[in-house]
């Protein structure tokens, strides 16, 4: 079952992997079929070769050079599966029996593609699965709002510590059903017998939208400045996608509580799609959002939200010379190798026990993951409850790649 | 071993003249005449009664007397070591994992107290249909799932007497060697030998006084390392300064007589000697018993209906068999005559917990590795009110212990095939 969303990759180094073909075993692992024993970590996002929005893969590709680099003790990790409708190939995880698998620097990554649909049946019994035939240890999430939804539906009955990388949705971490309180900030539920519902045991690693918004509207603020009567248009695209949502409500919010009597976001319908000269438009959404968009934006300032990508700077329906984009100040690939290494050090320290310090065994594992990115990483990480407020997000300028079309060749004028 | 192993008895201390007909220790164990009778001797202090019953419960573990810490009764030493978990933990909840092999008085404690998750995995299905092999692998995959921060688990199912497989242990201590591991040893201490693994690897090994170690009532025994600290300080038989409370001196002198036929102490054995020479008997009756039961009676014991469908069965003094009806299980209890009553548990059906008392925030889930959606895979359900899985056959569980012998089961064996006859 496992086989069928990720094939063994049959060479050594991650830029010779073939998706696809079957594994050839090494001489120095899989000596074991399978090792349910060995410590794994699920890297889950959508891996599809279209239609993604493509950070999945590009993490996947950090984490995985990284477990290369470390010497890949357990083994090649495995290929992600583009399309669901692949054949099934072999699996095992295993090592060398004469050595400790505490002799591993890291965990043994698996990355697990949704396929864009992360709510389905399918896709959580497949989570199950997985932690049902393996010693799961924590979950990377490189997924969108969509992806968490159905991640957490997934494991709310397994306490394992989830890091959410990309998703910046307000109430991301809520999702996943804790088991630990220690993340409740002075947010205790009325009735604290109902903690446990309350509580997330995951951390969201990128700062989430309440930071975005700031950002967004600090932007929109200086672009606005000197014009007599600012006008600043909102776009938000699919407007039923939790990442949408969550972002509107947090810039409609942010307008309300800092009385920015200036900025007063006109929404636009998408179905009448008009941009007002000079505006101030504000698109929250994805790279997907621009393709729906009925004619090309101009004469505007424009703002893109993190949602979308660097392709959006050589997208056709953009007829402005540049337009800023709302990024993370650190990169979340970063944050995607930082979630990677930490559960690796977490793996690592549960072996060194101190037999004497027994209140140490019983605390929450995400409580560990939460000390640790902040003492290991502490430029990136300052958790309140299980937001990271370290960090935040900034406008970048970003020029648009193609060449218009609408203007003529220089070199012909002459 | 030869069947003149099964005509003797073993070396042991006097037991009471109804022993041949006792086959419940199990339940409440049958006290020797030297125990009745050291429980009337006086004592020096009450911490030197205190010190010699943990000088003698050690030997049955590994002579460390300060891991052993009495308690009214078993359930008051699950509670402690259930208080003082939640005083470690403080504010996080791992969850607890069980299995739906354990009895219904301690998953009614631990529904009562755990704030967390409770996973209960489910493996008595698979038992009760000659599907014993599995349960390892099953237990495996529910731990490797539920990802939990404490297991309890039983060292011998009380219901039918499966043995867990001891490996499971290293398999939890391998996967996360913070799991706090609690064995429950009620129906294992007194019936097998306790091998260095259970002692090492569980960080609570709990049992009782009355059971398998045949002392009087109700003594709780758990082994566990100092620092867990789980002397009580409401209870005298913490031997605690400022202790308070009552403790049962008869019990205690009754539990050390009681432990030193068992531990080689009265017969000059080493522990380990004596108990694998106890295991060995207990194991031996049983599995003749078995035997006997299908030859004759053509009941098939739980035992048997693994070893037909080709699974390993461990034997030890426990056998537990689906009675053909209510009727036959009354002729057998039943004094008629010159027929003294056998003395069993008839299992009848049971519920997890009664609706008495509260039930925290923590979801409980029956684990069911089978199951083919989420949703059954972990089926979350309100304890309260359900029954604990079983045949469904009248179950019946005969007890056998080093003061019985060939002649004893013979005699048993011949009893039951004339209840079934009187049936008809």
């Amino acid at each position: 079952m496992l086989s069928r969303f990720f094939k063994r990759s049959n060479k050594g180094g991650p830029s010779e992997k073939e998706e696809g073909t079957p594994t050839t075993p090494e001489s120095h692992v899989e000596s074991a079929s399978h090792n349910p024993l060995v410590p794994c970590v699920l890297v889950v996002g959508d891996f599809r070769e279209t239609d993604a929005i493509g950070f999945a893969k590009r993490a996947w590709k950090k984490i995985d050079a990284h477990y290369e680099a470390e010497n890949a003790f357990f083994g090649p990790a495995p290929v992600p599966v583009a399309n669901p409708l692949a054949p099934q190939g072999s699996h095992c995880i295993g090592f060398d029996e004469d050595r400790s698998m505490f002799d591993s620097p890291c965990v043994f990554p698996i990355p697990v593609n949704d396929f864009g649909r992360a709510t389905s049946p399918t896709f959580q019994m497949h989570i199950l699965e997985l932690f049902k035939d393996h010693n799961i240890v924590g979950i990377i999430s490189c997924g969108t709002a969509d992806t968490n939804i159905g991640l957490a539906e997934a494991v709310r009955f397994i306490d394992v510590p989830v890091l959410l990388v990309l998703d910046s949705t307000l109430d991301g971490p809520e999702l996943f059903i804790p088991n630990a309180r220690e993340l409740i900030t002075g947010k205790m539920h009325k009735n604290e017998a109902n903690a446990e519902q309350l509580v997330p045991n995951a951390l969201q690693l990128i700062p989430n939208n309440a930071l975005q918004a700031q950002a967004i509207l600090s932007k929109v603020g200086v672009l606005s400045t000197n014009r007599p009567n600012p006008v600043v248009q909102l776009l938000c695209f699919p407007p039923d996608d939790p990442y949408v949502k969550d972002l509107r409500s947090a810039v409609e919010s942010n307008v309300e509580e800092t009385n920015r009597s200036k900025i007063s976001p006109e929404l636009v319908d998408i179905t009448r799609f008009q941009v007002k000269k000079n505006a101030v438009l504000l698109c929250l959404g994805y790279y997907e959002t621009l393709a729906a968009i009925p004619k090309s934006i101009k004469n505007c300032q424009l703002l893109l939200s993190d949602g979308f990508d660097e392709r959006a700077a050589k997208s056709e329906k953009i007829e402005v010379g540049h337009y800023y984009q709302i990024s993370p100040v650190f990169d979340p690939l970063e944050h995607a190798l930082d979630a990677y290494k930490v559960v690796n050090r977490l793996w690592r320290d549960s072996q060194d026990l101190n037999p004497d310090d027994l209140p140490i065994r019983l605390r929450s594992k995400i409580q560990n993951v939460r000390e640790l990115l902040e003492r290991e990483y502490g430029d990136r990480y300052r958790f309140v409850g299980a937001t990271n407020q370290r960090g935040g997000f900034y406008a970048k300028k970003v020029p648009m790649r193609r060449r218009r079309r609408f203007l003529p060749d220089p070199r012909q004028r002459l | 071993m030869s069947d003149q192993h099964f005509t003797r008895t073993l070396n042991r201390n006097p037991f009471p003249e109804n022993r041949a007909d006792f086959f419940n220790s199990a339940s409440i164990g049958l006290e020797s005449t030297t125990a009745q009778s050291a429980a009337t001797k006086s004592f020096k202090t009450w911490n030197d009664l205190l010190d010699r019953g943990q000088t003698s419960v050690a030997q049955l573990f590994d002579k460390v007397s300060d891991r052993i810490t009495f308690f009214h009764n078993t359930t008051a030493g699950i509670q402690r070591i259930f208080l003082r978990l939640n005083q470690l933990i403080q504010s996080s909840y791992p969850t607890l994992l069980t299995t739906d092999l354990e009895y219904p008085g301690i998953v009614s404690l631990v529904d009562e107290t755990w704030k967390g998750r409770i996973a209960m995995v489910s493996v008595a299905h698979l038992i009760n249909s000659g599907r014993c092999a599995e349960v390892t692998d099953t237990l495996k995959r529910g731990i490797l799932a539920a990802k939990p921060g404490i297991v309890y688990l039983s060292h011998i199912a009380r219901g039918t007497g499966y043995r867990i497989d001891e490996t499971i242990l290293d398999f939890i201590r391998n996967i996360d060697r913070n799991i706090v591991i609690i064995i429950d040893g009620a129906q294992a201490c007194g019936n097998i030998q306790l091998d260095d693994r259970s002692r090492a690897e569980a960080d609570f090994y709990v049992t009782s006084g009355h059971k398998w170690i045949c002392g009087k009532q109700t003594l709780g025994i758990v082994f566990a390392d100092k620092r867990w600290s789980v002397e009580d300080p409401a209870q005298s038989y913490s031997n605690a300064k400022g202790s308070m409370g009552t403790g049962n001196s008869l019990a205690l002198l009754s539990v050390q007589a009681a432990v030193a036929d068992l531990n080689g102490e009265t017969s000059e054995e080493s522990p380990a000697d004596r108990m694998a020479d106890i295991e060995r008997h207990n194991a031996l009756l049983a599995e003749k018993f078995s035997e006997m039961l299908l030859d004759r009676c053509k009941l098939r014991s739980i035992a048997e209906t693994n070893i037909a469908a080709g699974s390993e069965w461990r034997w030890n003094g426990i056998v537990a068999v689906p009675m053909p009806s209510v009727a036959v299980i009354d002729n057998l209890q039943d004094e008629k005559g010159d027929d003294w009553g056998v003395e069993f548990t008839y299992l009848k059906s049971e519920l997890w917990r009664s609706n008495v008392g509260s039930t925290p925030a923590g979801k409980r889930f029956i684990v069911n590795c089978e199951g083919s959606n989420p949703d059954t895979f972990f089926d979350e359900v309100n304890l309260r009110g359900i029954s604990i899985p079983d045949t469904g056959n009248y179950l019946s569980r005969f007890c056998f212990h080093y003061y019985h012998n060939l002649a004893d089961v013979e005699r048993l064996v011949d009893r039951i095939d004339r209840a079934r006859t009187l049936r008809l």
